[in-house]
């Protein structure tokens, strides 16, 4: 890896909202009725112990950067050698550019099911692809920009859910532990999976001024998620009886039905439209993780392979037309990234030990 | 810097340009003149060369000739002794002669010392007198503008700091103009990486003529295809000595009286240097009105196309009945009646612009109220649609940088677009590309976003708000100045009790 | 050529990638719509929608068709329709008492399921034909907004306990909470009025309360923040006044519920807090015993009242008060079908009522 020029690094502090942004996506929009489906109303619980989880991966992952040699590519050179760590490599390319079709893919169902039911998939991708190109061709410090907008402007969002506090019953969710270990597991695991996206921290690292001392930072922005994601969980379950929450497909947009201004009548227009500010970072940090691979491992120019990536991805949402293989994409891709994440990093952890010691008597 | 001249140089030594082919090339022009003398006592002959256009006949009637035809002159040497002029350079350079013609010197040369030649100063300085800030006026503070001269400017600004570390690089640039241009700052405390860009970006310049600072502006900012001013412009000396300060570093171009400021951002863009010589609360309650307006104005009209186009149930009851009844009668989609509107606004900006003041005032009102009336009238718009793209006019115009004024006002015609395709959701897609835009832009290679990106939080006490002086007791980070702190802040002052 | 290319999609994507406009002025849309049951399966809906005017003022349109079910009403409307008739904007939904008594959730289904109806849709029961409310002539605004402002200002003023589209939903799919929506009536062919509170087992329509009752109702369901109650005073020894009558408004009360569940039956304490004023008083002199009395008076009133109404929603199996939701909240493993079964009918209620008037008014 020839190294990174100081002017193209960014501030560690900025890596909070990398991984705050990449974490927030569609999934905010939906998640709690997935998680209601087993642990009922105690699955805000289930939202601590899965963030919980992603504060352990995320010391496992700083340990593996700090042994590995600075990236996911030379830890996969270590543990593997150079051709088997290259396939390695290409799985992660084919899981963050799947990232990207899930999180894009989400969005415009959302849009075309909320506000334009003839919007044309095809052609929102190809605008929304043509602005993460000209955001991920800027750089990482680009990234780092729209992950910021992304996370402060949208922030105001967080406010309007007050707007459901007449409305709201907090009793609801008492009373506390009325489910089964197991059921709160099966919520544990299905919310890790609204969780993914901070792995990009794998390939992000060399582009941090003072990695090491970055964690804190990334833990910072693991702690705000899963506070987010609390806060929006008790609200909705306050807001909605337990069986009309089982209903409610998107309940956070649901829940901005109820919000009335003098000036706007209703709410859920704009906030959708602002979640496009939240999708943006989402789709640019995968879309440049991807493209990072992929220069790493091809002599191919990374600007060349936002554009191969953009046209699998444009070529792949035309594919997808209905709810049903929507909601197949997504638990695809929550699969293959919970077992990327929670079983593969650990392995490829120790390997990247043992093989070093090896290495080292030989 | 003296690399510079000294390539200038090589590059007409190369042509040769004798005395002779100069002279025969000179004297084609009609206000060329030579003049032959000779001394009564010493009976040394002489001849004068000068552009009557560009010298001061006064100056040679009254101080040069005088002295050289009555008093003891011999030779070239004794015209610093006769002469009270300062600025007497004798020379055997040909190559000099040109320029020094061309710039207001009157050559003497004398028979007797062959191929040397005394060149003094004569010029004619014409020009405006240091007058009132027109495009920057400010109700208080001082109420002086640069003027087209580039030393009465240095003048100005000299007098603001008196200081040794204050420095003039002076470089010429223009391939036929030969347009001085100086550049400013203070030595020992702007970054030297900045100082660098700039002289390295002056100094690869290859343009015929340099007009005004607007072209170097455009010539050396950091992304030309963008709609965004990348250095900001001034005509206050107070504004430019107070950056100068700062650690920033200025460019003045002879014949322009707008200075040009870098490296800097966007922010700065909405201040008006008369917010410093306001109360704190009031300036910032300025600023942030500015914000607003800016904002208005860019989105205003995109909003109303989005809601009335797509999102009705965004409006409130109240406003509907208004908004459906004043629209009953416009065949025109919102896009189209938004899309008329504008340009007839930007129709009346750019006739008032071009006529003289007085016409252009009848234009205003005339366009304005006939017009307006009668579009309305006729059913061709709708009388809310007026109302927000009058409102949006208004706000644009204040914006403190008239330059930034002009970008704002373009800005929205993509959003106007976007708008129709999208509604709301284009607005926000347009704004992303817009954020990508402002992100990607670099002033002098610093951040343009700066201090919102990179967030810098001490950068943000003379920002969107401006916090007391005494609170500021540090340069702006981004600019990377060799003395960070201003001044060290006040120590925690020990706080009286009631009455003591 | 890489521009170009882009900008050649930008064009591209101007021309084609439009999604469907709605433009505000050319639209038919809806501010209020009505359901009646016409036959056995057959129903008849009406939307109305306003039509602006140059000179403000607004005419009322309605539209109605009559088949089987709510989607097919809705298409037959919009077939009859001159413009595109929206449903966005939509401020009320009436439904007639006999399609009320057959079920709602049909109704409400289709107007949750519309991404473009907002959640604060109030939903109401037309005595009488829905049909025949709509077609009336209320107000300058426009009919929509007169019953939903009619409405909205019984609740945020007067004795009706809040409730919309999204409330009736919640209630609905609650445990142990039965949903109620306001009625109102016609009085004449421009004045309306509320008439009560329709109380619903499921989504079946199965009791009123009327409108005198609904000062107590509301206190048992919801917070009353303004609602006057009228306290009659009878004869008593040595009193020389006869027959005194006054006029208490509340302005502020909380109600907080209790459930014993270790008891057999099941005890539910009501302990009702109200702070009033007097506004209207007949008698002579307003004493400080005077107005204890009035206060004493006043609780009795509430305690008869809301113990009536308690007893009759036991009677029909219905919980608009949420008892069975506090039950569930309280305890884990709640089952609702035991306490729906046996629990519930067979409770104790007691209440507790703290009045205390605050101001008599400028005069004593």
């Amino acid at each position: 890896m020839q190294p990174i020029p100081e002017s193209r690094k960014i501030s560690p502090f900025l890596v909070f909202f990398l991984i705050h942004a990449i974490q927030v996506g569609a999934g905010v929009l939906g998640f709690q009725r997935i998680i209601a489906k087993n642990a009922g109303y105690d699955g805000w619980i289930s939202v601590i112990l899965a963030g919980i989880t992603t504060h352990i991966l995320m010391m496992i992952m700083y340990l593996l950067l700090d042994k590995g040699g600075g990236d996911l590519v030379s830890a996969h050179r270590i543990a593997f050698g150079k051709w088997l760590g290259k396939a390695a490599d290409f799985l992660f390319v084919l899981y963050f550019t799947l990232l990207v079709v899930t999180i894009l893919r989400t969005y415009i169902e959302v849009v075309q099911v909320w506000m334009y039911p003839r919007l044309s998939t095809f052609y929102f991708a190809l605008a929304f692809m043509i602005l993460a190109y000209y955001i991920v061709s800027g750089g990482v410090r680009n990234i780092a920009g729209v992950a910021f907008f992304g996370t402060v402007l949208p922030s105001y969002l967080l406010l309007t859910f007050a707007f459901t506090f007449p409305f709201s019953d907090f009793r609801n969710i008492l009373p506390v532990f009325d489910h089964s270990l197991k059921d709160m597991l099966i919520a544990t695991k299905n919310m890790s999976l609204t969780f993914l996206g901070y792995e990009s921290i794998l390939l992000l690292y060399p582009f941090i001024k003072n990695a090491k001392k970055s964690q804190k930072h990334a833990q910072w922005g693991l702690f705000t998620t899963t506070t987010v994601y609390v806060i929006i969980a008790i609200i909705s379950f306050a807001f909605f009886s337990e069986k009309q929450l089982a209903k409610t497909v998107w309940a956070t947009l649901s829940m901005w039905k109820i919000v009335e201004m003098p000036f706007v009548e209703r709410f859920e227009y704009i906030g959708i439209a602002n979640w496009c500010l939240v999708i943006l970072p989402n789709v640019c940090i995968a879309l440049w993780c991807a493209s990072r691979i992929m220069k790493r491992i091809t002599p191919i120019n990374q600007r060349h392979s936002i554009w191969i990536l953009s046209v699998i991805v444009i070529g792949t949402l035309s594919f997808l037309t209905n709810r049903k293989q929507v909601d197949m994409l997504n638990t695809l891709s929550g699969e293959i990234g919970f077992y990327l994440n929670y079983v593969y990093i650990p392995i490829l952890l120790l390997v990247v030990i043992i093989m070093k010691k090896v290495r080292k008597k030989v | 810097m003296f690399s510079f001249f000294k390539n200038k140089n090589t590059d007409q030594n190369k042509k040769k340009p004798s005395y002779e082919s100069i002279k025969t090339a000179l004297e084609k022009s009609a206000d060329y003149k030579q003049a032959f003398y000779q001394n009564q006592f010493t009976g040394v002959k002489f001849s004068l060369h000068f552009f009557t256009t560009l010298i001061d006949g006064k100056i040679i009637q009254e101080d040069v000739l005088p002295s050289l035809l009555s008093k003891d002159f011999n030779d070239l040497e004794d015209l610093k002794t006769l002469v009270p002029i300062v600025d007497i350079q004798v020379s055997d350079d040909e190559s000099v002669i040109e320029q020094k013609l061309l710039n207001g010197y009157t050559m003497l040369t004398m028979d007797k010392s062959h191929r040397k030649f005394a060149f003094i100063a004569t010029k004619n300085e014409m020009g405006r007198k240091v007058s009132q800030p027109e495009v920057e006026f400010s109700v208080v503070g001082p109420k002086e503008a640069f003027v087209e001269s580039l030393s009465d400017n240095l003048n100005l600004l000299r007098k603001r700091i008196p200081v040794k570390e204050f420095t003039v690089e002076e470089v010429t640039v223009g391939t036929i103009t030969h347009t001085r241009i100086a550049l400013l700052y203070l030595d020992g405390l702007a970054d030297e990486a900045n100082v660098n860009t700039v002289r390295q970006r002056l100094k690869d310049v290859d343009f015929d003529q340099v007009m005004d600072s607007s072209f170097i502006e455009q010539l050396i900012s950091d992304n030309s295809l963008s709609p965004f001013p990348q250095l900001l412009d001034s005509e206050r000396p107070d504004r430019v000595a107070s950056v100068l300060v700062e650690g920033k570093i200025a460019i003045l171009v002879d014949g322009s009286p707008h200075a040009l400021i870098g490296p800097t951002t966007l922010v700065e863009f909405f201040n008006a240097y008369e917010d410093y010589f306001l109360n704190f609360i009031v300036a910032s309650f300025f600023r942030l009105v500015r914000v607003f307006a800016v904002s208005f104005s860019i989105l205003i009209t995109p909003l109303y196309v989005a809601a009335l186009t797509y999102h009705y149930e965004l409006i409130p009851k109240d406003l509907m009945a208004t908004l459906v009844t004043s629209r009953q009668e416009i065949p025109l989609p919102p896009i189209l009646e938004a899309l008329f509107l504008e340009l007839t606004i930007e129709l009346l900006r750019e006739a008032g612009a071009r006529l003289p003041t007085k016409v252009g005032q009848t234009i205003g009102i005339v366009g304005g109220i006939v017009i307006g009336t009668a579009s309305v009238e006729a059913g061709l718009t709708s009388n809310v649609l007026l109302i927000l793209v009058a409102l949006a006019a208004l706000a644009s115009f204040t914006t403190p940088v008239y330059r930034m004024g002009n970008t704002i006002r373009i800005l929205r015609f993509p959003f106007l677009l976007f708008a129709q395709l999208w509604g709301l959701l284009g607005i926000v897609f347009c704004f992303c590309f817009l954020m990508g835009h402002l992100m990607r832009l670099t002033s002098l290679g610093r951040p343009f976003l700066e201090p919102l990106y990179p967030p810098r939080l001490k950068d943000l006490k003379d920002a969107l708000i401006r916090f007391p002086f005494y609170k500021q007791s540090n340069r702006p980070g981004f600019l990377r100045t060799k003395k960070s702190v201003r001044f060290s802040p006040r120590e925690g002052k020990k706080k009286l009790d009631i009455d003591e | 050529m890489r521009k170009r290319i882009s900008n050649l999609i930008l064009i591209l994507l101007l021309l084609t990638g439009c999604v469907e406009r709605e433009i505000l002025d050319d639209l038919n849309i809806e501010t209020a719509k009505g359901y009646d049951l016409v036959e056995e399966n057959t129903i008849r809906g009406t939307a109305l929608f306003p039509v602006y005017i140059k000179d403000g003022a607004i005419e009322n349109r309605t539209l109605s068709a009559e088949a089987p079910s709510t989607r097919e009403v809705l298409e037959t409307l919009s077939r009859k329709s001159q413009q595109p008739l929206v449903r966005g904007s939509l401020d009320v939904v009436l439904l007639g008492d006999d399609m009320a008594k057959k079920g709602v959730l049909d109704v409400a289904d289709s107007l949750q399921r519309d991404a473009s109806i907002g959640a604060r849709v109030t939903l109401a029961i037309a005595e009488g034909s829905a049909e025949d409310i709509l077609k009336g002539n209320y107000g300058i605004r426009g009919n929509g907004t007169f019953i939903s402002n009619l409405i909205n200002h019984n609740i945020k003023r007067r004795e009706l306990p809040e409730t919309n589209l999204h409330m009736f939903l919640f209630d609905y799919f609650q445990d142990g909470k039965t949903p109620y929506l306001p009625i109102i009536k016609k009085v004449s062919d421009d004045t309306l009025e509320v008439s009560g509170v329709a109380l619903f087992d499921k989504d079946k329509m199965v009791d009123t309360v009327p409108a005198d009752d609904l000062f107590f109702f509301k206190l048992l369901v919801d917070k009353l923040s303004e609602g006057s109650h009228v306290v009659k005073l009878g004869k008593k020894d040595g009193d020389a006044e006869e027959h005194v009558e006054a006029a208490v408004t509340s302005i502020m009360s909380k109600h907080k519920i209790k459930v014993e569940n270790e008891t057999d039956p099941v005890k539910v304490s009501f302990k009702i807090v109200i702070r009033g004023i007097i506004k209207e008083y007949t008698g002579k002199r307003l004493s400080q015993k005077k107005i204890k009395e009035i206060e004493d008076k006043m609780s009795k009133d509430i305690t008869d009242h809301s113990l009536k109404l308690l007893g009759r929603f036991q009677e029909k199996g219905i919980d608009p008060v949420g008892i069975g939701q506090l039950q569930k909240h309280g305890v884990r493993g709640f089952d609702i079908k035991e306490w729906e079964k046996t629990l519930y009918p067979n409770a104790q209620f007691e209440i507790k009522p703290d009045v205390e008037i605050l101001e008599s008014g400028t005069v004593e």
